[in-house]
């Protein structure tokens, strides 16, 4: 009884809190560790909205219609047979939303990317310890084929993501992703089509976590479990017919060319007028590898939508250019893009192990000129909050990682940092190499050109993707800047922040046992004003104090769009979010361009 | 003759044998590696990477992997399946090679058409206009990157004419309009530059045979120039211009890659570019052995027709 109680409680905080992430921003003062009084709780923050998962149109839009077919870029194939649990690549979710859904279990809500809608789930209930989630599956979810989806299918999906697979000498290897749902114990089936998941240690933000639009369910067991018990381990998506439970399925897919998905009659998702999603009849993706082709195809009335991905995101000055030639026939969707930032290698000899001469090299950055120069004209810094078009709630701005220190003139922070380097015994300066991703070279030479004139000779490294992909991963450089958003949630920057020994992929390269002590503190936070504390507490540590990493600038992706596309669903951040354009509807007769 | 042709033919098995061992272990001494690509951007633990990297084979010693490669190569599965997605090798090539034979022919057939009348066009009219006008165009197709010209087709569609080539490709017999407003781009701009080689081959050895005696005795003999030029003195002018025809086939290839990429074509170029992006081992071995061996008949051709050329060839050899 006392459990039903607390479990009532708790759900009913979680509504509460879900409210109140909806109410209009006001702008924080990240600073100064002040907290809205109303999200004192020892529930997770941003949680649940337990109801049903309709959609409303988008307010000011005309009345939705039915029809046609979207035409969009991809940045490439989609790598590796359509397998979420094999990659994380934007030319996979693109494509992916529409065919797999865009969530799992649970998914971002539409209206607002910080809060978590039910998907492939109706209800959930965590036990007190948060060390169970227990799902209560949605009924009347068809696998594309016809097949009813069932919690044996999310267990055959858990299983698979989690613990891989192997038969005889043959092992399929566990999903990338692994690691961010925690330590998994088990997940059972139960009765009345429910799926408990048991981990081993408390795990409060596992619907965060499972809300990651990467996380799509795109095995089907019906099709895949014979064929891996039969030593098949590696299969794929795409060796099954792309058979998903998203609001489109596949009519063809020729590769190189273009993925062709066409409305699913038996999708389950309906608007707030009780119209069934989505509203196209079907998506193009065409594969257009090279961002000028996009831009040419797009300009010249062939596509409807951009490539979302590295390179095929606008600059100011390609945007230019549509403006010029489209005017009001083309809309930008921006979408906070992650944190550019510069990462050492502390672990590898060199002037940067001293804290000051890396602290020198963070006060001299001009972030302000990083916007122009190496993010293509679409960005923020320092002393701006957020973008006034992207729309960051409240909660996000207290975790979102910009470069919210070092706000003085920067005459007197360059001042500070001679001194700091003076003070190292490397006043003139010294050599230092830099990874860089030949995709992106721009911000590598925004670096050189800044450090240069603190004597820094930044030694570039040039590598293509897949050198790229294994350097970064090692030892073997100096330092590396990266522009990916970690995570929505604090707890989730680890993997990019942390200690070496348990994050080798991690930005920084370091060995400090100090910054797990303050993860492992957030993770017990117990409230969220705890969770803040500590949060400001290992950026300050990370950020100023030790400056394993120096933020710089966040950037700003733009994605364009025709006038007629009504409907989109822009998330607020990361572009793999919201790529199911269920929510869709093409305007071409009645005035829309 | 025959004798010959059947000796160069069975050097193709080692020559392709000794290319693909060169390949196989050159991308292994390679930076990267295709399991961080599958991944992509994101941290992943080093088991995970580890158990990724055993189920797909790279675990094994390089003599096994390569004698693995080999044994498909032979025994039907031409490679294998791709890493990156575990397609079928033999499915990729059916997809890629067609692409690419369509554009080289396409490329080939209008570069001879167009190269060897302009060719003896500058030869006979030897420092006039015509010759000036024909030697300015082939400079430019040898000077100028077809990634360049490419790039300003483009521009120049979008500014001029609001216009922009079809983005997905079809085949000839499925969308003979599409598929020629696809093609018709690249292949001007390979066959540019494909030509301009050609052209200024034929221009040169049609000046040098035309100033040869049996041209001078030819005319005395009171043939009219018009046999003159096209029965004695292009058909030794040809010799030249087929060996170029042969040596270009690579930067034909190469030509190909590049527009494959910006005019949306999923030829085997592009498909090779994405496998050496992604350290596709198998996949870019098979595609490079393949190009080896196109490489390899390709110059087998230019021998064949060196003899209907040339009956000298046939007799020396």
């Amino acid at each position: 009884m006392r459990l039903a109680l607390l479990l009532v409680l708790v759900a009913a905080g979680s509504l509460a809190l879900s409210c109140l992430g909806k109410s209009a921003p006001s702008t924080p003062d990240v600073n100064s560790g002040r907290l809205p009084a109303q999200e004192e709780t020892t529930a997770p923050t941003t949680q649940a909205t337990p109801s049903v998962a309709t959609v409303s149109p988008v307010p000011g839009e005309h009345r939705t219609k039915y029809g046609g077919i979207l035409v969009l870029a991809n940045r490439g194939d989609p790598a590796a047979g359509f397998d979420p649990l094999r990659t994380s690549s934007i030319a996979l979710h693109h494509v992916g939303g529409a065919l797999f859904g865009p969530g799992n279990l649970v998914m971002r809500c539409r209206e607002n990317t910080y809060l978590v809608c039910p998907y492939l789930a109706t209800s959930w209930l965590a036990n007190p310890g948060f060390t169970e989630w227990t799902f209560t599956i949605r009924n009347g979810v068809y696998w594309h084929d016809g097949t009813l989806f069932t919690a044996e299918d999310a267990k055959f999906w858990f299983d698979l993501a989690y613990f891989g697979a192997k038969v005889g000498d043959k092992t399929r290897a566990p999903a990338y992703f692994k690691g961010e749902f925690g330590d998994v114990e088990k997940v059972e089936v139960l009765e009345h089509n429910r799926l408990r998941i048991t981990f081993r240690h408390r795990n409060p933000y596992f619907l965060d976590i499972l809300a990651d639009p990467r996380f799509k369910i795109a095995h089907p067991r019906h099709l895949m479990q014979a064929r891996i018990e039969k030593g098949e381990v590696s299969i794929s998506p795409l060796d099954v017919g792309l058979v998903g439970l998203g609001p489109f399925k596949l009519e063809a897919y020729e590769k190189g060319s273009v993925v062709r998905v066409r409305r699913s009659f038996q999708y389950w998702e309906k608007d707030g007028e009780s119209n069934r999603l989505p509203y196209v009849d079907g998506i193009d993706y065409v594969i257009m590898p090279d961002p000028f082709a996009m831009d040419v195809a797009f300009r010249t009335g062939r596509l409807d939508g951009g490539a979302r991905g590295q390179e095929h995101y606008l600059t100011a000055e390609r945007k230019q250019g549509y403006v010029r030639d489209l005017g009001e026939d083309v809309f930008f969707a921006e979408m906070e893009g992650g944190n550019f930032r510069l990462g050492f290698n502390v672990l590898k000899p060199g002037p940067w192990q001293d804290p000051q001469v890396r602290r020198a090299m963070a006060l001299w950055i001009d972030k302000r000129a990083a916007i122009p120069s190496a993010l293509g004209g679409f960005g923020w810094t320092s002393p701006d909050l957020v973008p006034p078009n992207i729309p960051l709630p409240e909660i996000r701005t207290y975790f979102i990682n910009w470069p919210k220190f070092d706000l003085g003139p920067l005459e007197e922070k360059r001042a500070e940092a001679r001194r700091l380097m003076a003070g190292a015994g490397y006043a003139d300066g010294f050599s230092m190499g830099h990874l860089c991703r030949a995709l992106n070279p721009a911000p590598c030479e925004f670096l050189k050109a800044q450090l240069a004139g603190l004597g820094i000779d930044l030694q570039l490294h040039v590598l293509d993707e897949g050198a790229w992909s294994r350097a970064r991963g090692t030892l073997d450089y100096d330092s590396q800047q990266g522009r990916l958003t970690p995570s929505p949630i604090p707890e989730g920057t680890e993997s990019v922040y942390g200690r070496y020994g348990k994050n080798p992929d991690a930005y920084a390269k370091h060995e400090d046992p100090r910054v797990d002590e303050l993860y492992r503190r957030l993770r017990e936070a117990l409230t969220f004003a705890s969770r803040v504390e500590i949060w400001r507490q290992i950026e300050r540590y990370l950020f100023v104090e030790q400056t394993y990493i120096i933020p710089i600038a966040e950037s700003i992706q733009v994605v364009p769009y025709r006038a007629y596309v009504k409907g989109l669903v822009i998330p607020v951040e990361d572009g793999h979010t919201h790529t199911d354009f269920a929510t869709v509807w093409l305007d071409k007769k009645k005035g829309g361009r | 003759m025959r004798r010959h042709l059947a000796w160069r033919l069975a050097l193709i098995a080692p020559t392709a044998l000794a290319a693909s061992i060169v390949v196989f272990f050159a991308l292994r001494v390679l930076p990267g590696d295709i399991v961080r690509v599958i991944i992509g951007d994101v941290p992943v633990s080093p088991e995970v990477q580890e158990a990724l990297r055993e189920e797909l084979g790279l675990n094994d010693a390089l003599p096994i992997q390569y004698g693995r490669w080999l044994w498909s190569m032979v025994n039907g599965e031409f490679g294998g399946r791709s890493l990156e997605n575990g397609e079928p090798i033999r499915s990729i090539i059916s997809r890629h090679l067609p692409v690419t034979v369509l554009l080289a022919g396409y490329t080939v057939l209008l570069s001879i058409f167009v190269s060897v009348p302009l060719g003896v066009l500058a030869a006979v009219a030897g420092n006039r206009w015509p010759d000036y006008l024909i030697r300015v165009a082939t400079l430019g197709g040898l000077a100028l990157p077809n990634l360049w010209v490419a790039l300003l087709v483009l521009l120049g569609l979008l500014l001029f004419f609001r216009w922009s080539p079809p983005i997905i490709y079809t085949a000839p017999t499925a969308d003979p309009w599409n598929h020629m407003q696809m093609m018709v781009w690249p292949t001007l701009i390979l066959a540019w530059e494909y030509s301009s080689h050609l052209v200024r081959v034929t221009r040169s050895t049609m000046l040098e045979g035309l100033s040869q005696a049996y041209i001078t005795t030819a005319r005395s003999k009171g043939l009219s120039e018009r046999d003159v030029v096209l029965r004695h003195a292009l058909r030794n002018a040809l010799i030249p211009a087929v060996t170029m025809l042969g040596l270009q086939s690579g930067t034909l290839l190469s030509g190909a890659l590049i527009l494959e990429t910006i005019f949306g074509l999923p030829g085997i170029g592009r498909g090779l570019v994405q496998a050496a992006l992604a350290r596709d081992y198998p996949v870019i071995q098979s595609l490079a052995s393949l190009l080896v061996v196109l490489s390899l008949v390709v110059n087998l051709g230019v021998d064949i027709i060196y003899t209907l050329v040339d009956p000298r060839f046939s007799r020396a050899t």
